[in-house]
């Protein structure tokens, strides 16, 4: 009974949220209705014909959870997902209130959550998760949870709650090394295509030391950060053997292609957004689907039909000129973006940073991403935000002419006048943290052009 | 100016202590010796690596993780000698957060043994019940501000042989009780902030800059630069919530 006066009060919340146009993904219909009854995530979940799936980790947990909804809807299931990035147990319950119908009942094969790695324990105790796949732990808002080994005991918390099956990523001795004692099921990345060798960069290294006797590890390849092939030298603690994994990776401008192997049987896969980081999050949907038993001539169609999502590498046109908006929270990611946007010399610029919780409040991490890349860009940078002073000292240490570097506080104008500035045959360069990409998502709004997500 | 200065930096545990941006202090201290025209040479200085106590005018070491630190403070004990007569012939250190606590005479924490420092400060680290988060202002002897983001949950309290970096004006500092931030001694440097701590406060990198050349060229003084840039994210960061 309190279950249906708790459901009703969060659809109600909801409305109320979306009549008065506040943001997306919020926690407060979530918050109510576990507020009116406590285990109304946990009853609505069990419903669920085929169980929970939980995607956490620091990068890809959107796109990632976004690639395996997409298999699941061809493969014929109905699932119930967090798309909107909502991912604390507020915004998960939220989720699942609004897909029940108002007598209590939920209509799903599964539940497919993308969680906040703080919050795995507590999702992991009010629902039946089957699988835990595991992105990469990267430093991210470090201020948050203090630090990157508090995450590993988390996710681990998480996964031992249930005894649910892991399914991690090889290439990263971080994600690796969690788990032990549980099922594990490993992806990861064995080759690049003979023309795609890409420079190994260690900029974003993480923790390059071996965890069980703190030995440096030694790699064969490094894909990006501390993702490639490592092997301690000293107690021979290794790279695990990925059960599914990507060869002859070869990245394009707008897609990228692969030969994706899941145990004896191959496949030519194929992905529409850019970035080595991203084949990572194909691989990582790749696994926990062939876990599921899906057919991989459907993961592979499920891969090839996902389209982005909020802020991830999305493409606009605005006064007929092109924007390219791409999310940065923190290096590893940054370093990625920053790295194809300085592939494109012809682009424009526009860098906004805010400090508040979301976008995580320290902002030392821009230190650490490789903002160096752009140190030959030929174009003017404008740089926005409540931090904008900060990422400009940034830009100057990195070597980028001052006189160049443009401060406009106000995201707005500063958006204005970059697409004023932007060339018909130019691209303008969106690199916001969460916040300004939530402001950035309101403006344009006002400018009739709607991100996806809304 | 004297023929061919240059500032040799050594960067300890660079790829082992490498968390809150620390490389912008690196950067920070590079760049603006560089833009005076003084060669600069930074030397990372890994795990069982020796050091040449002879060539080094500015050492470095920055914050890490608890499991780190255990590690890094076993390895640091075999060059307590070695620093500790580099400073007595000038050399300057920076030491953040995880180094500075580990510069000191030990850090207790909650279970397990205490870890111990190499003295080379009077200063002493006790793990605290809660983790101090958030931006910092303080303000130096001179009447310098200094700004920047601490994230410890260590406390670090001061002997008699050390002078505080400075007073907290915001945030928090070495034990949240005292009011001070931060431990000077000679030319052995020791605080909390991170931010990058040295890109946004000029003058300190400045005035490490001048105390580590003068090591081997006395008298000398930096050119003044044209920090406009520096000074606006300065006096943003002035004010910022805590």
């Amino acid at each position: 009974m309190s279950d249906n006066l708790a459901i009703l009060a969060g659809k109600i919340s909801a409305n109320a949220i979306r009549a008065l146009g506040a943001g997306l993904g919020s926690n407060l219909p979530g918050r109510v209705a576990r507020k009116l009854s406590p285990t109304v995530l946990n009853r609505l979940a069990v419903q669920s014909r085929s169980g929970v799936v939980a995607v956490s980790g620091t990068n890809g947990k959107s796109t990632t959870s976004g690639f395996i909804y997409s298999i699941l809807r061809r493969a014929g299931f109905k699932t119930v997902h967090n798309k909107q990035g909502a991912n604390l147990v507020t915004g998960i319950t939220a989720t699942i209130v609004e897909a029940a119908s108002i007598d209590g009942k939920l209509d799903a094969d599964y539940c497919l959550f993308e969680v906040d790695e703080a919050s795995l324990p507590v999702v992991a105790s009010e629902t039946p998760i089957k699988a835990v796949v595991v992105t990469n732990l990267f430093r991210d808002q470090l201020d948050r949870f203090g630090e990157l080994d508090t995450t590993a005991k988390l996710l681990n918390k998480g996964i031992a709650r249930n005894q649910s099956p892991a399914i991690l990523n090889a290439d990263d001795p971080n994600v690796a090394q969690l788990a032990e004692g549980s099922r594990r099921l490993f992806y990861g990345i064995e080759s690049l295509a003979q023309n795609n060798q890409q420079p190994i960069t260690r900029g974003a290294m993480e923790l390059s030391y071996c965890p069980k006797c703190g030995a440096e590890y030694s790699y064969d390849l490094i894909f990006y950060g501390q993702l490639g092939h490592y092997a301690c030298a000293q107690c021979r603690h290794s790279r695990p053997r990925p059960d599914i994994c990507a060869t002859d990776v070869c990245i394009g401008k707008s897609s990228t292609r692969f030969v994706l192997r899941i145990g004896e049987e191959s496949f030519n896969a194929q992905i529409t957004i850019p970035g080595l980081f991203n084949v990572y999050n194909a691989l990582a949907a790749s696994a926990a689907a062939a876990w599921l038993g899906i057919a991989g001539v459907t993961i592979v169609e499920g891969l090839k039909h996902y389209n982005t999502l909020f802020g991830r590498s999305e493409q606009l046109v605005v006064n007929n000129r092109k924007l390219l908006i791409q999310l940065i929270k923190n290096p590893a990611g940054a370093s990625q973006v920053i790295g194809s946007a300085a592939a494109d010399p012809n682009g424009r610029i526009l860098i906004a940073i805010n400090d508040n919780l979301a976008d995580g409040r320290d902002i030392s991490w821009l230190w650490d991403a490789e903002f160096e890349q752009l140190e030959k860009h030929p174009n003017p940078i404008v740089v926005s935000g409540q931090r904008a002073d900060d990422m400009a000292v940034r830009l100057k240490y990195a070597g980028f002419p001052p006189e160049r570097i443009a401060v406009t506080h106000q995201l707005e104008r500063a958006l204005k006048e970059s697409i004023g500035q932007v060339g018909p045959d130019q691209t303008l360069w969106i690199m916001p943290t969460y916040t300004c990409l939530l402001e950035l998502q309101k403006i344009l709004k006002s400018m009739g052009h709607s991100l996806s997500g809304t | 100016m004297p023929e061919a200065m240059v500032l040799r930096i050594a960067h300890l545990y660079a790829h082992f202590l490498n968390i809150y941006g620390d490389r912008g202090n690196i950067l920070a201290l590079s760049r603006r010796t560089q833009w005076r025209g003084i060669a600069v040479e930074v030397d990372p200085i890994g795990l069982g690596q020796a050091i040449d106590s002879e060539r080094y005018d500015l050492y470095f070491i920055g914050g890490g993780q608890d499991k780190q630190q255990q590690i890094i403070a076993a390895d640091l004990a075999r060059h307590a000698t070695s620093l500790r007569k580099a400073v007595s012939e000038g050399a300057v250190i920076l030491s953040i957060c995880g180094g500075y606590q580990l510069l000191g005479h030990y850090y207790k924490p909650h279970e397990g043994d205490e870890l111990r420092g190499i003295s080379l400060m009077d200063t002493h680290t006790v793990a605290g019940q809660r983790r101090m988060i958030g931006n910092v202002v303080v303000r130096r002897p001179n009447g310098s501000t200094l700004v920047g983001f601490e994230n410890h949950s260590g406390k670090t309290f001061l002997g008699s042989a050390v002078e505080p970096l400075g007073k907290i004006v915001s945030g928090n500092g070495n034990n949240g009780d005292d009011g001070c931030e931060g431990a000077v001694a000679g030319g052995v440097y020791g605080t909390y902030l991170h931010g990058s701590l040295l890109p946004k406060n000029p003058a300190l990198a400045d005035e490490l800059i001048t105390l580590a050349l003068r090591r081997r060229n006395s008298g000398v003084s930096l050119a003044p630069l044209d920090d406009a840039i520096e000074s606006s994210a300065h006096k943003r960061a002035l004010a910022l919530p805590a």
